[in-house]
């Protein structure tokens, strides 16, 4: 498998799914089983969208940022600090998640 | 704790857990603004009146007893003590480094007789209750336990992000612990005489009228997540009140208890209808502060910062509102602009956040 990014384990669990760039104040919607994709979630970002999302991968942030606690309380894996995810991963991509070693990968 | 750390005097130890806690943070997207480009404004003029009224309370009777009351929680204080530091550099008349550091302390004194553990939660607690009142608290509450309901769970703490967004629609990044606090992880017992780890988050302030005077439709004043945890948790808190732990929370929960306005809340149905009714009030807050002007929500963040103060100046027969000489320099200096890179490097903030230097961010 292709690996599209590597961050850091924010939160364990491995999830595929097809991927969403959500960017803040725009009003997307991510639709039930989605990944997101953010720079960054924060608080602002609606607690729908988080709350919808079947793991979460960020450019920036750290174990203790927004989106790494989020998702451990959801129970979904999560990888933080990719640096480029939002670059480098498209919406409706294929991507499987590894929130145990903070990779993303390309579907095959 | 290593022994090099136990002589440590409180200052260093302070600077080393904030810096530790910023590198777990990691980098940030400053929502709505940055406080780097908010703090001139104020910190200077907040510093000193702070300062004085330290003084003077520290000469009345039983003066630590009176500042208990006067700061709203022991992380906010935290929290709100790496701008007063700054701020006290800035100040006019100068305030010494002696003088600097005899406040700093004199903040830690208060914190030590309001926490039961490490005011600097270096053990990874961040502990208000003592033993024994969090296993009283343990035992009268009415837990849901969480074997097979992991979808009420799953509804519980999405409830529980829910209210900090709300928290952070209403505070800022910069001083959301303003409306919250998350304590703990308590040791106790169960009734099976199994062992857990509980952790209290407690948004003890999200209905801030005088802050927001249009909440005062929104029904909840305060909510409260009650979380057990298998004692086998890596679980840690921090300084800034953020919970790091290794592994998933939901699948490490034993029980939960969420109440709202201090009634328990005990159905999925009931959790989602409270994240609707949350989230919606988010949304409001985030329509209105898109109508805002950058100086209105520069005006609002440091409204939110003498919210915070209120006490202190109410305690003695003030208006809690900022000075006026605080918000004409808005109009007076204009919008601040930080450069490009976000503002300072860490190590640019511990010299900062240190009262010992006279390093203010920004001033070379």
């Amino acid at each position: 498998m292709k690996v599209l990014v590597k961050g850091i384990s924010a939160s364990i669990g491995k999830a595929r799914g097809k991927a969403r760039i959500i960017q803040p104040g725009r009003g997307q919607k991510l639709k039930p089983g989605e990944i997101l994709v953010a720079r960054i979630t924060d608080a602002s970002m609606f607690v729908d969208i988080i709350g919808n999302a079947r793991a979460i991968i960020t450019d920036i942030g750290g174990q203790s940022s927004h989106p790494a606690i989020v998702s451990r309380e959801l129970g979904i894996p999560c990888v933080v600090a990719t640096n480029k995810a939002t670059k480098v991963i498209k919406t409706g991509m294929e991507i499987i998640v590894d929130g145990d070693k903070g990779v993303v990968y390309e579907s095959d | 704790m290593a022994t090099k750390e136990l002589f440590m005097n409180r200052i260093d130890q302070y600077l080393k857990v904030l810096g530790q806690a910023f590198e777990k943070t990691g980098e940030i997207a400053p929502w709505p603004i940055h406080v780097g480009a908010v703090a001139p404004y104020f910190s200077d003029v907040e510093a000193r009146d702070i300062y004085d009224k330290l003084k003077m309370i520290s000469k009345q009777d039983q003066p630590k007893k009176i500042l208990r009351k006067l700061v709203v929680a022991p992380a906010v204080t935290k929290a709100l003590l790496m701008d007063l530091i700054v701020g006290l550099k800035a100040a006019r008349p100068p305030i010494s480094a002696r003088e600097r550091v005899w406040f700093v302390e004199y903040i830690f004194d208060v914190l030590e007789e309001m926490m039961t553990g490490d005011i600097f939660c270096r053990d990874g607690t961040n502990l208000l209750l003592t033993k024994n009142e969090a296993q009283k608290l343990s035992n009268q509450i009415s837990w849901i336990w969480l074997n097979s309901e992991k979808e009420l769970g799953r509804s519980i703490y999405k409830a529980s992000a829910s209210t900090k967004s709300l928290i952070w629609s209403l505070y800022f990044y910069g001083w959301d612990d303003i409306g919250y606090e998350i304590h703990g992880p308590y040791k106790v017992q169960l009734a099976n005489n199994k062992k857990a780890l509980l952790v209290i988050t407690d948004y003890f302030d999200i209905k801030p009228t005088l802050l927001w005077p249009s909440m005062i439709t929104f029904p909840h004043h305060s909510i409260r997540l009650m979380a057990l945890y298998d004692p086998k948790t890596d679980l840690k808190i921090d300084i800034f009140c953020h919970m790091v732990n290794k592994g998933d929370l939901l699948n490490n929960t034993v029980g939960l208890y969420l109440e709202a306005n201090d009634l328990p809340i005990r159905t999925k149905e009931g959790a989602e209808a409270l994240s609707k009714e949350l989230l919606e009030r988010v949304m409001k807050q985030h329509k209105a502060l898109e109508t805002m002007k950058k100086e209105e929500i520069i005006k609002k963040y440091i409204e939110s910062r003498y919210y915070a103060f209120r006490r202190w100046r109410i305690y003695f027969g003030e208006d809690w509102y900022p000075p006026k000489k605080v918000l004409e320099r808005i109009k007076k200096w204009g919008i601040i602009e930080l450069k490009e890179t976000g503002g300072p490097t860490w190590e640019e903030l511990k010299k900062a956040f240190d009262p010992r230097t006279e390093v203010i961010p920004g001033k070379d």
